[in-house]
């Protein structure tokens, strides 16, 4: 099993390290094309002089290649750069901005993951009810409307018509405490959580109906062992690799719906610094948070598929 | 598969918790209380006055940064740590003696004295990246004595007591000068708030119980929070803003919302900078065409709801340097004469590129207008949005883009506006073009102490300067003030720009 996990781990960084490596020199390439970095760099007011001068100081005449060949050997020392924009380094200032990313990501993870167990199993264990039926029609629509749409409903219906929420904004745990911080950043969760919910609630259910199935369960009730036996013990387990594989990649999604519910409700994470970053062509921080969401939607699928391993008995035989 | 039950059911108790969680910061922010909350049209950046990427951002340090002056909202210089001033002449040329308010200490326990006013400007002048620092070129200090100080700027001190009512006037204290403190999330002034925390897109500032004036701090706690105009409005709905600025089409539902709208017009104007070096905007037939093709009246109605006031002048309308009896000036809508002077000078089916910033839905769609109403008196006009630094990067440096569009007027005094679009070594003047009457006024100008006669010349500056058409003034934004019913002693700025939270109570 350790040499199997080992290998996958061998394998995946095989191609991992590669793809960030792609994925970031292309960047690089690209906010090049956009826009000078020395104008950026040197503000609204400068001079042609001035932006010159800044082009020679910082390096920024040098081939792209060059450039980029050092920006990547400061980032392995751990210097992401400084910030054009904020004048601070870009550690700092991610620094500033990824906790609330995190906690509204890890709430809206929560979230889907708590209501698709329960949804999935119910659909999955009673396949063409009534429930199945109308959880199969909910989650069908709950991954085809955008989530900053249901942001705008969330809003007007949780915020505005029945003021439970607050509309927008965030405030850290330190001033507010843990469960208002939570308060401010449900809304955002759930408009977040609602596709991530609906594609993990089809998937359990599709993963369960399939198990089912399967002779180990018919063997299982032939030997007189309750429903609830056969769920917990055999099915479920089986059920729930597919949908850690759909958690992992979901990660990808995570990040992507924040960029535009973050900015729905106010929230100042790393959405909100990615949207402004790329508005004022602050090319330190782009570059810095495209490495960080290719090595975060990376990692997941990685711890994805491993968990998914262990928990796939099949796998572990074949170790 | 008992772990993912029990996690399922966490989960069901934490969003229970949550939705419980005491509606803290759910509607009802704005009710009246000891606090203010002022949403902002952008983020903080840094609050070092001297780093400030824009001049706006002087917003987030003003509360906590008493300047030299202060510029009230009808424009009129008045005293803060600067109680009183007196300009002169002698043989080293003009100067302005400031004389101090005594007895202040930072919160470091440093005394506000003459050095700190010399130790701020020449940090302002030699920090590093200041954004200050060209506003203050040429501008030395003497210390007179412990309370008074003089000022010297060999073309004239009569712009000083404006701008130094802006960042570069703000005064830090001499020990956090000297031991090099890190401002971006810091605060050494002495102001009517005192820093209490700064997180992204949001500072809270705490009054500062030993401020000079005790009247100045109206609330405990003020508030700054950037939003984005949807998000703003989402904030007036559930009352969670007590004052912020809203688009037009926005205002009725604040309306509805039980909030007070008060408009004005400020110092801003929208305008076109024009790059007379390169072609056919070489020729002057071209430009006036241009200014006589825009159909001004038609593009304020069409992108701003008609929240505005055409303007064919240097500075906003709502400013004591426009000049109310030349309004238009010669700039009157007339399409066929346009054509006829595009064609008279060759240039029809010219191509050039407008650019302005990306994400001001305002910018974009005046521009799009533009592009429509250029196409209608036979010039291609192509509008490139893109980031600011690209703005200037396009127009001044690589030349590429003829033609730029923003709004003009965030600034202290009628001579930073003048210095950077109008006269032949400003930035927005790429062409260098230069017309001697300006000139010479706005040299007057700033060797002229007297701010009544001094903005009378600016007045003047303000008609003339879009005669030759390398300037091109579109209309002045009429500012739409959203104030919560409770809210006392608010007052339309000057610029929407440069609020003043003194004496504004929550």
């Amino acid at each position: 099993m350790t040499l199997l996990i080992l290998r996958q781990l061998a394998g995946r960084l095989a191609v991992a390290v590669p793809m960030l490596l792609a994925v970031t020199f292309g960047t690089f390439l690209l906010l090049y094309e956009i826009g000078d970095p020395a104008a950026a760099m040197a503000g609204e007011g400068a001079s042609a002089d001035q932006i010159e001068q800044i082009r020679e100081d910082n390096g920024l005449d040098r081939p792209v290649v060059v450039q980029y060949v050092s920006w990547l050997g400061n980032v392995v020392q751990g210097d992401l750069g400084a910030s054009m924009q904020n004048r601070g380094d870009v550690q700092h200032l991610v620094g500033q901005y990824l906790p609330p990313t995190l906690l509204l990501s890890a709430l809206a993870m929560a979230i889907a993951v708590g209501a698709a167990l329960l949804a999935g199993s119910l659909a999955g264990m009673r396949p063409n009810g009534l429930l199945d039926k109308v959880l199969q029609g909910v989650s069908l629509l709950g991954i085809a409307i955008p989530n900053f749409l249901v942001g705008l409903v969330l809003i007007l219906v949780f915020a505005i018509w029945w003021p439970l929420f607050p509309a927008g904004g965030y405030r850290t745990p330190e001033e507010v405490g843990l469960l208002n911080t939570l308060n401010y950043l449900f809304l955002p969760a759930v408009a977040l959580a609602l596709s991530l919910m609906c594609l993990q609630t089809r998937t359990l259910r599709a993963s369960l109906r399939h198990e089912y199935r399967m002779d180990y369960v018919r063997t299982a009730r032939m030997k007189g062992a309750s429903e609830s036996q056969i769920f917990f013990r055999h099915a479920a387990r089986n059920a729930a690799a597919p949908l850690v594989t759909v958690i992992g990649l979901e990660v990808g999604v995570l990040i992507t719906g924040a960029l535009l519910v973050e900015v729905v409700f106010a929230v100042p994470g790393i959405g909100t610094l990615t949207i402004e970053s790329v508005r004022g062509q602050d090319f330190p921080v782009v570059q810095a948070l495209v490495a960080l969401f290719g090595a975060v939607v990376l990692l997941a699928n990685l711890v994805a598929d491993l968990v998914a391993l262990w928990l796939n008995p099949l796998s572990r035989s074949k170790a | 598969m008992r772990k993912m039950a029990r996690l399922a059911a966490g989960v069901v108790v934490l969003t229970s918790l949550t939705a419980c969680g005491g509606g803290g910061g759910a509607a009802g922010d704005s009710q009246s209380d000891d606090k203010l909350v002022f949403a902002s049209p952008f983020a903080q950046g840094t609050l070092d006055p001297d780093l400030l990427p824009l001049r706006q951002m002087a917003m987030y340090t003003s509360p906590m940064y008493d300047t030299l002056t202060f510029l009230s909202a009808d424009e009129t210089v008045e005293p803060m740590l600067a109680t009183e001033w007196e300009s002169g002449s002698d043989d080293k040329g003009p100067y302005l003696d400031l004389t101090l308010r005594e007895g202040l200490t930072f919160d470091d326990g440093t005394p506000f004295t003459a050095t700190t006013v010399a130790v701020n400007i020449k940090r302002s002048q030699e920090l590093e990246g200041s954004t200050n620092a060209g506003i203050l070129a040429g501008t030395t200090v003497e210390e007179l004595d412990e309370s008074r100080v003089r000022l010297r700027n060999e073309k004239g001190v009569g712009h000083l007591p404006r701008l130094l009512a802006g960042a570069a006037g703000a005064m830090i204290s001499d020990k956090a000068i000297a031991d090099n403190v890190d401002l971006t999330e810091a605060e050494a002034g002495i102001g009517a708030f005192d820093l209490e925390s700064v997180q992204p897109n949001r500072v809270v500032y705490t009054a500062n119980e030993d401020y000079w004036d005790a009247e100045a701090a109206a609330v405990d706690t003020l508030e700054i929070t950037y939003l984005a105009d949807d998000a703003k409005l989402n904030a007036v709905r559930s009352g969670e803003v007590d004052i912020t600025i809203l688009p037009e089409k926005l205002v009725s539902t604040a309306e509805d919302a039980g909030y007070g709208v008060e408009r004005s017009y400020g110092a801003e104007n929208y305008s076109f900078s024009v790059n007379t070096d390169v072609k056919p905007f070489d020729d002057p037939r071209v430009r006036e065409a241009m200014n006589i093709g825009i159909d001004r009246e038609a593009m304020c109605e069409a992108v701003l709801d008609g929240a505005c006031q055409v303007n064919g002048q240097l500075f906003g309308s709502g400013t004591q340097a426009y000049d109310d009896e030349a309004g238009l000036g010669d700039f009157e809508y007339d399409v066929e004469r346009a054509k006829a002077l595009v064609k008279e000078a060759g240039a029809e089916g010219a191509t050039f590129d407008v650019v302005t910033v990306a994400g001001n839905q305002a910018f974009e769609q005046i521009t799009t207008v533009f592009q429509a109403q250029m196409k209608e008196i036979g010039l291609e006009a192509e509008v490139k949005p893109i980031a600011p630094p690209q703005v200037v990067s396009r127009f001044t440096v690589e030349k590429n883009a003829p033609v730029a569009f923003g709004a003009i007027g965030n600034a202290f005094d009628p001579s930073e506006s003048l210095d950077r679009y109008i006269l032949p070594t400003g930035l927005y003047n790429p062409g260098g073009f230069s017309i001697d009457a300006i000139n010479e006024l706005a040299a007057e100008a700033l060797l002229e102490t007297d701010q009544d006669k001094r903005m009378a010349l600016y007045r003047e500056i303000s008609a003339m300067a879009p005669a030759d058409g390398f300037f091109i003034p579109l209309m002045t934004p009429e500012t739409a003030y959203v104030v919560a019913e409770h809210v006392e002693g608010w007052q339309n700025p000057w610029a929407p720009s440069f609020p003043s939270f003194r004496g504004v109570a929550g």
